[in-house]
């Protein structure tokens, strides 16, 4: 395999679109801790390898009309977000719900405590309740280990309106988690 | 909770370095981490541990990253199969309809009239140049009578095979 280490994303994507195969796994080696972890923060664990695994093939076949206008990061993060808005609006017409997550999760020999593993599935619900703005600022820095000053070049804003921004929206994950869970 | 701007300000910058201390790994046993005194940002510190203590640091490991990577090589030769196999399947069906198309009332009917017109309109294009060269050179001969009757003829030819067609489906 060619090595791509210091080229950038997007000469990548182009690389790809002339045909070369190696240049997506340059991408995918590049990305795939990022999606992974971005999915693991919304998605239950049992779902989280096949979610990921639908970001990356959308990615294949869509890649030809990326057009280099955003970074691609940002770009695959719009992606992961389509494809974990898809996941649930698919979850939704089933009616799962978090004891399914539970059984599931217990049936897969999860290795975490079960009252670890229900805390996960409580705070993802809860960030999937949260506004947009506040679910990805916590998003970006926990899951994806932004730094502020890069989430806020990433936001356009300056530092301290992603603080403002982070802190707003931990305190609205707080009054979430607050509210009873729905029991569905 | 309603806190002056200046407080707010503060607040946030305290709740950020944090964040950034226990993403850092500092301290290692999250237990052992120090909360602020002040309630507001106590509570939103334990919210921050209590989001890191949930999901910890849990990169994939090499083996489910090779096999994400091989399963989506798997998906794309599986769509590439299908689309070639697709193209073909419409190819065979187009020249080869199903039984069930076969045993279509409708369609055999409308082949029929198909076969029928077909048929009609080869007849035309033998018979006609051929009766067109027997009537220049022989006025009043039967190539006359033929000319000007062959457009009711095969207009009764048309009505007779679509009657006959009709009749026997």
């Amino acid at each position: 395999m060619t090595s791509y280490s210091d080229t950038s994303d997007n000469h990548l994507v182009q690389q790809f679109i002339q045909g070369d195969m190696s240049a997506f796994d340059s991408l995918y080696t590049r990305h795939i801790k990022t999606v992974y972890n971005r999915v693991r923060y919304v998605v239950p664990e049992t779902d989280v390898e096949d979610v990921t695994q639908e970001v990356f093939i959308a990615a294949l076949s869509s890649l030809p009309s990326f057009r280099g206008e955003a970074q691609f990061s940002t770009w695959l993060r719009t992606l992961t977000n389509h494809k974990v808005a898809e996941y649930y609006r698919r979850r939704s017409r089933k009616k799962e719900t978090m004891q399914v997550d539970m059984v599931h999760a217990e049936r897969r020999g999860d290795q975490n405590h079960p009252i670890l593993l229900e805390d996960r599935i409580t705070i993802q619900r809860a960030l999937n309740k949260l506004p947009e703005q506040y679910r990805e600022v916590i998003l970006l820095r926990f899951a994806e280990g932004m730094q502020f000053k890069e989430i806020a070049d990433s936001l356009k804003q300056n530092p301290e309106a992603t603080k403002s921004l982070f802190r707003r929206a931990i305190a609205t994950l707080r009054n979430t988690l607050d509210v009873k869970d729905d029991p569905t | 909770m309603t806190l002056p701007s200046n407080n707010n300000s503060e607040l946030q910058d305290q709740l950020a370095n944090f964040v950034d201390r226990i993403l850092a790994g500092n301290p290692a046993n999250l237990d052992q981490a120090t909360f602020a005194p002040e309630e507001d940002l106590r509570a939103l510190e334990q919210t921050a541990i209590r989001v890191k203590t949930a999901f910890g640091d849990n990169d994939p490991d090499e083996a489910v990253i090779n096999r994400i990577q091989k399963n989506i090589l798997g998906q794309m030769q599986i769509s590439e199969i299908h689309v070639n196999e697709s193209i073909w399947r419409k190819f065979i069906e187009y020249f080869k309809p199903s039984e069930k198309k076969w045993r279509s009332q409708h369609s055999r009917q409308r082949l029929n009239i198909i076969i029928s017109l077909a048929t009609v309109v080869v007849l035309m294009l033998v018979a006609i140049p051929f009766l067109n060269s027997s009537n220049g050179d022989q006025p009043g001969a039967s190539g006359q009578f033929l000319n000007n009757y062959i457009p009711i003829a095969i207009g009764g030819l048309i009505l007779l095979v679509l009657w006959l067609t009709r009749r026997k489906s």
